[in-house]
């Protein structure tokens, strides 16, 4: 009986996992497979894999897709310089570089709602700051929210200010990490800052890049919020801001097609699962020294 | 021989703890998801309420209460009797007034009112996956009317309650008039009227109407004249409404098109039919074709196609508009001079009211929006008569008025309007708007496929307003993906 009693403690954590996580992920997935519609009375009607094919040939998903890919290689890319340019500059001991560490916490501490009313407030066409002082400048108003070719571009501001900074304190903890020894050997070698850089930081940084982009790269995947917040709608100007997070979002909330929307995010899965895997396979090769 | 186990005694009593804890919180599952079951032989004794109270002003009206008794044999859960009663409101909006008027109740029946409020743009999210778990955590719900289609049928059927305690089929017709089918769908009474409003009212700059000796636009042509001309000489933006988003633009829409006496879909039937696009969505296709000339021309604001409720009020309120078209209730934001610099220079009538003949296609109608009540059906049978109690409520006149003077609300009781305490407080040109449009009113279109019409609409007609398309492909394209999706809704 005392053997057990470590399982015995492990028992109320493992009864949330598998009520919390796994039977509604189980549940979720056979759902997939049927109609499921509240609105429309249906329940549980089976439709084999016709919500998978009408998701795969749906105009909108598509839309999504490609709204979502336009909006989250730029906002990694930037994500990833910016934070990276932060921590080196951080990783100076500079005067005042607490303040500015402090500083660079807030963006990451605002909830993306707030966030994102802030932006609408900023980007407003009509009345928002930032035209306001493209006007002083003697430039035309940009109309950021109410032009779909401005809503990727609007989001992609929002994203990476609100996001950066979680980039650069997990790479700033990388660069503290770096031992010392290496980077004065390399400099009593004669090595440059380019080359510290390239074949003494980058390496031991890399792990910690992975992991960084991976968490953004997951979290982008499922944007919804400030969709939401700055276009008054979950899909921007006609569809242009339609991201994969909106569509699912649109099928669950909007439609209650519960069976399609499971299929949906089914899908959504395996997109996240491909881009995380190659993550994984090939920057974790370069570790290898 | 070896040594018998010693047991550590810690250990031991931690574990004996451990599966005691596990038991008990196993029980009381049990006992909670099986109370035990009673037969009692009963006189159960059913309070009603007397909604017909006086109209003045200076009496406090106190619900008169009458008693049926009645004797049966009924089987009962030991529960507590119904003491409190738990609704969801809305977070703004239809929110403040019905906190009003369950508090009201609740003073004059010592039935406590639980209110959880929800912001407005997740409430039908909210309120649809409560139905969809078949969740009891409120005993009362909203109905906005748009919704009716979509989640009407998950409202109890008040027909039972309504022949035992009212109101009167004579009520109705006096007091309630149009703004009983508010809570109506399909023939079913599923919600008591608490809030009601033209959709579309029109709100101009009369200050400027009278400076420039402008008469009310009786058509699109008329209303152009008069926004040139105030946008030349006052520098302001002629017209909006909030254009953000498929809720607003198929509100705004068809707020337009019934003034016309069109309509895209005719939703008293069952199945819904799409109406012949003559003449409704050639009429359409000509308002579109304002609406973009307007946008062209610079008369309408650059960000209107993001604009919210909040962006166009705020915009009407600092006095950058010369008109615009806003749900009736906003009259107290614009009236308030603390947040409006238009408060006293504003006028109000239903949009194009007079329009020339030649002008509509069809019997005028008036976009009228509302929220109901009603009792979440699955709730136990034994909270519904006392949900009931409160819904009904929401019909005294003094609660309407309380509503309406302190809660910005726009009564359903029409005998409301003729108070000298709303009158006070509701400009004369406002409460005009809703009398003469009486018999013009037309609840919004609620179909169940309504998540998909609205998308469908609201993406060709930003197609048309971005120059994408031209106002009449995107009026025969709404047409037909309207018909695509009733048709594969219905078969």
């Amino acid at each position: 009986m005392l053997k057990k009693f470590p399982y015995l403690l492990l028992l109320p954590g493992f009864t949330v996992i598998v009520t919390f996580l796994l039977y509604p992920w189980y549940i979720s997935f056979i759902m997939s497979f049927y109609t499921n519609s509240p609105i429309l009375g249906i329940s549980m009607k089976p439709v084999g894999l016709k919500n998978y094919v009408e998701v795969l040939t749906d105009p909108l998903f598509m839309i999504a897709i490609k709204n979502t890919l336009f909006f989250a290689v730029p906002s990694l890319m930037l994500e990833f310089i910016l934070g990276l340019g932060i921590a080196l500059l951080y990783n100076r001991e500079l005067r005042g570089s607490r303040i500015f560490r402090t500083i660079l916490l807030l963006p990451m501490m605002m909830a993306p709602v707030v966030a994102a009313l802030m932006f609408r407030l900023i980007l407003h066409t009509d009345y928002g700051i930032l035209n306001y002082f493209l006007e002083l400048l003697g430039m035309r108003k940009i109309p950021w929210l109410s032009a779909p070719q401005y809503s990727i571009p609007s989001l992609i501001i929002v994203e990476v200010w609100n996001n950066t900074p979680f980039v650069a304190f997990i790479l700033l903890a990388g660069l503290q990490a770096i031992p010392q020894s290496q980077l004065e050997a390399a400099k009593i070698d004669g090595a440059n800052v380019f080359q510290t850089f390239r074949y003494i930081t980058w390496p031991w940084l890399l792990p910690l890049v992975v992991i960084a982009m991976l968490f953004r790269t997951v979290f982008i995947l499922r944007t919804t919020d400030f969709v939401f917040i700055l276009f008054s709608s979950i899909t921007g100007v006609g569809n242009s801001a339609l991201l994969l997070g909106p569509y699912l979002y649109y099928y669950t909330y909007r439609v209650w097609d519960l069976g399609f929307s499971s299929a949906i995010s089914y899908i959504l899965l395996i997109i996240t699962l491909a881009i995380t895997s190659i993550y994984i396979r090939y920057l974790y090769r370069e570790m290898k020294f | 021989m070896s040594e018998p186990k010693k047991v550590d005694r810690r250990k031991f009593i931690y574990a004996g703890l451990g599966a005691v804890a596990l038991i008990a919180i196993g029980a009381a599952t049990y006992v909670a998801m099986n109370p035990p079951v009673v037969t009692v032989t009963t006189s159960t004794t059913v309070p009603t309420t007397s909604v017909v109270t006086t109209t003045s002003v200076a009496t406090t009206t106190v619900p008169t209460t009458s008693m049926i008794t009645t004797t049966s044999v009924t089987t009962v859960t030991t529960t507590p009797k119904i003491d409190k009663l738990t609704a969801l409101i809305q977070k703004g909006g239809m929110g403040p007034p019905a906190e009003i008027m369950f508090k009201m109740y609740e003073k004059a029946s010592g039935v406590k009112m639980i209110l959880d409020p929800i912001p407005w743009e997740a409430q039908f999210e909210k309120q649809m996956t409560e139905f969809a778990a078949k969740s009891t955590t409120y005993d009362l719900m909203p109905l906005q009317v748009g919704w009716r289609a979509t989640m009407g049928e998950f409202f109890e059927d008040l027909a039972p309650y309504i022949r035992k305690f009212g109101p009167s089929e004579e009520f109705i017709k006096e007091k309630l008039a149009g703004n009983w089918a508010l809570g109506q769908y399909a023939g079913i009474q599923r919600g008591i009227p608490m809030r009601a409003g033209l959709g579309e009212l029109f709100y101009y700059r009369k200050d400027l109407y009278e400076k420039y000796k402008l008469s009310l636009p009786r058509n699109m042509k008329e209303l152009e004249e008069n926004m040139k001309l105030l946008k030349e000489k006052e520098g302001i933006y002629g017209w909006c409404q909030e254009l953000g988003g498929p809720d607003n633009i198929w509100e705004v829409s068809h707020g337009w098109m019934m003034a016309h006496g069109a309509i895209d879909i005719d939703d008293t039937k069952i199945p819904p039919q799409v109406t012949p696009y003559d003449p409704n969505g050639i009429k359409f296709a000509e308002i579109l074709a304002y609406w973009k000339r307007w946008f062209d021309m610079g008369l309408l604001p650059e960000g209107i196609l993001s604009y919210g409720i909040m962006d166009t009020l705020g915009t009407f309120q600092q006095g950058k508009l010369a008109h615009a078209t806003m749900y009736a209730p906003r009259v107290i934001l614009v009236e308030d001079p603390k947040q409006s610099v238009v408060a006293g220079k504003t006028g109000y009538s239903p949009l194009f009211w007079d329009m020339y003949k030649e002008d509509s296609v069809g019997r005028r109608m008036d976009h009228f929006g509302g929220w109901s009540f009603g009792i979440n059906s699955f709730i136990a049978p034994e909270r519904k008569e006392a949900a009931y109690q409160a819904l009904l409520f929401l019909l005294d006149y003094n609660a309407q008025l309380r509503a309406a003077v302190d809660g910005a609300n726009v009564p359903t009781r029409i005998d409301v309007f003729d108070d000298p305490e709303f009158k006070a407080r509701f400009p004369e040109d406002w409460r005009n708007a809703h009398k003469i449009t009486a018999p013009t009113l037309r609840p919004s279109i609620s179909t169940k496929p309504h998540a998909q019409l609205l998308k469908a609409f609201a993406d060709e007609v930003t197609e048309a307003l971005l120059g994408h398309k031209t106002p009449e492909e995107a009026t025969k394209a709404i047409w037909k993906k309207e018909e695509e999706i009733i048709k594969s809704t219905y078969g």
